[in-house]
Order: C-alpha cells, then structure tokens, then sequence
C-alpha cells in the first residue's frame, strides 16, 4: 500500500482542525435564541466544509486535486463572506481563513497533487 | 521575443504600481480632509473637496491609479493565454479609462459621475470574472481561486453594507485582487 505523504497528511490534519474549531465555536458561541439561528447555522456550514476538504485528502477522497482546490478556496469564500454578514466572530473567522490559506499551501505540493488524483474513489 | 516578454512584465508592474499610488493618493486625502470619514463618506466626495483632498483624488486616485490601470489591462490582453484573459484585459482597459474619467466629471456633474462610476465597477467586476475564469482555464488554479474568494467577498458586500461602506472595503478587495494578478502576470511571462 502506497505511503502517505507528509503535506497530505498535513492537509487533512488541518482540514479536521477547521472543522473542530467551527464545532467548539459553535459550542462557544450558542445562545437559546431565534435570532441566533444564522450565526449557528454559520459555524455549522463552515465546520462541514472543512471536515469535507479533510476527506478529499484520505485514502479514497471523494474530489480530484482541482475540485479539492476549488472547495478550499469556496470554503475561505464563505468564511469571507460570512464575516461581512457579521455573521461569524472575527477572530474566529481569521483563524479558519488562514487554515485555509495553509491547506491550499499544502494542495500546491506536486506530491498533494498526485496523491489525490490517484487516490480517488 | 525576450523584449515582448519584457514589455509584459513591464504592463504587469503598472498594475502594482496602481495599487501603490491609489493607496498613498487616498492616505494623503484622507489626511488632509478630516472631515470625510471611512466608511461613512463615499470616496467621490474627495473630489469635491474644499481642501487640497480634490488633487490627490482627481490626479493621483483618478488619473494616474486609472492610466496604470488601463496599461495594465492592455498587457493583460496582449499576454492572455485564452479568450477569458482577453476579454478580462479589455474590460479592465476600459474600467481605468472610466477611471481616470471619474477625475474629470467629479460630484458636480452628478449624473455623470454616478454613471461612469458605476460602469468603472461593473467594468472592474466583470473583468475579475472573466481573468478568474481564464486563469483556470490556464491552469493558473491558486490565482483563479484568489479571484473567487474576492468575487464571493464583492457579491456578500453588495447585499451587507450600504454605498459608503461598499465602496470603501470593495476598493480594499479589487486591490488585492490586482496584486495577485500583478504577480500572475509576472510569473506567467517568466515562464513563457
């Protein structure tokens, strides 16, 4: 069985970070109120994206390296977009955008880029 | 054809060069005029301005931000790769004439200044769609996405902030756009 590299690893690591942080910002974050639907609801979509970019990265990913490419830079979109909805704390938002910026850093590797397009299911 | 290639990351520079005097033309009539407050007032009402404000605006964030600009976008199209680049570079040729036009017919002329104004956004926007999508095509994929983060981020402020604020981080935004595709430029004439 092929070996996985690093900076792939890497690359899902920090796919699963993203969407951990969403998660515990969710947590953080969560009042019993009607008007704070949208900002849960944020956190919930952003924490999916980045648990999907993970997956692109394992063994059997579901995406080929452009489509991988595209959702991360959608992914840090949203987290733009939602933060000038001011629908997503700051802070928060600054971090996920810049693990995305680092999971892109890690997709520009050759190594990234041939593991998963030969990995795919 | 080292010299064309030359030329192009010449046009390339231009476009930093755009960013640098756009940014340094606006610190320095922000700093003149107290008044105009970021996010509240529109740009445009440098132009207008009792104190010296209206020359760095009319001359440095108008004329010249505009020419650098258009330059910019001529050496985008004459160095495009596929149609979007071509088509990108034409609009983004005629977004900084509409530019440096802005200098001329500033608040007085109302109904001037709104429609050209408008036409040099939607000129800029329409030129960053149709560059996103001819740099995937090139396979120019981390500066096509650059350009999706930025379009996503310019349609959620049309819909979230008012004119003022639209404007003000909108310009912030295409910056860092034309950065990106400065360097695009560079590195795809290095490459040839």
């Amino acid at each position: 069985m092929e070996t996985m590299p690093r900076i792939v690893k890497i690359g899902g690591a920090l796919g699963f970070i993203g969407g951990i942080i969403s998660i515990v910002c969710l947590a953080v974050f969560f009042e019993i109120d009607e008007s704070a639907l949208a900002e849960m609801g944020a956190y919930m979509l952003i924490a999916v994206m980045f648990f999907a970019l993970a997956g692109g990265f394992a063994r059997g990913g579901q995406w080929s390296w452009n489509v991988l490419l595209l959702m991360t830079f959608l992914t840090i979109g949203a987290v733009g977009c939602l933060l000038v909805f001011e629908a997503m704390d700051l802070y928060a938002g600054a971090i996920l955008a810049v693990i995305g910026a680092l999971i892109i850093l890690s997709l520009t590797a050759p190594s990234s880029k041939v593991w998963t397009n030969r990995m795919r299911i | 054809m080292t010299d064309s290639k030359n030329h192009n990351v010449a046009f390339a520079w231009a476009g930093m060069l755009g960013v640098a005097v756009f940014i340094i033309a606006w610190m320095c009539a922000d700093a003149i005029d107290t008044a105009w407050q970021f996010g509240v007032n529109t740009l445009s009402e440098f132009g207008v301005s009792d104190t010296d404000a209206r020359l760095y605006f009319n001359y440095g964030c108008c004329w010249a931000a505009g020419l650098l600009m258009a330059v910019f976008g001529i050496g985008r199209a004459l160095n495009g790769k596929n149609e979007g680049h071509i088509i990108g570079g034409v609009l983004l040729f005629l977004s900084g004439i509409a530019l440096v036009l802005i200098g001329f017919f500033t608040l007085d002329d109302d109904a001037a200044h709104k429609f050209i104004a408008v036409s040099a956004a939607l000129f800029l926007f329409m030129s960053m769609i149709a560059i996103t999508a001819g740099n995937w095509a090139a396979d120019r994929k981390v500066f096509a996405g650059v350009g999706v983060v930025v379009i996503f981020i310019l349609v959620a402020m049309l819909f979230a902030y008012d004119l003022a604020e639209l404007e003000a981080y909108g310009i912030i935004a295409a910056m860092v756009w034309f950065l990106a595709e400065s360097v695009n430029l560079v590195l795809s004439c290095r490459k040839g």
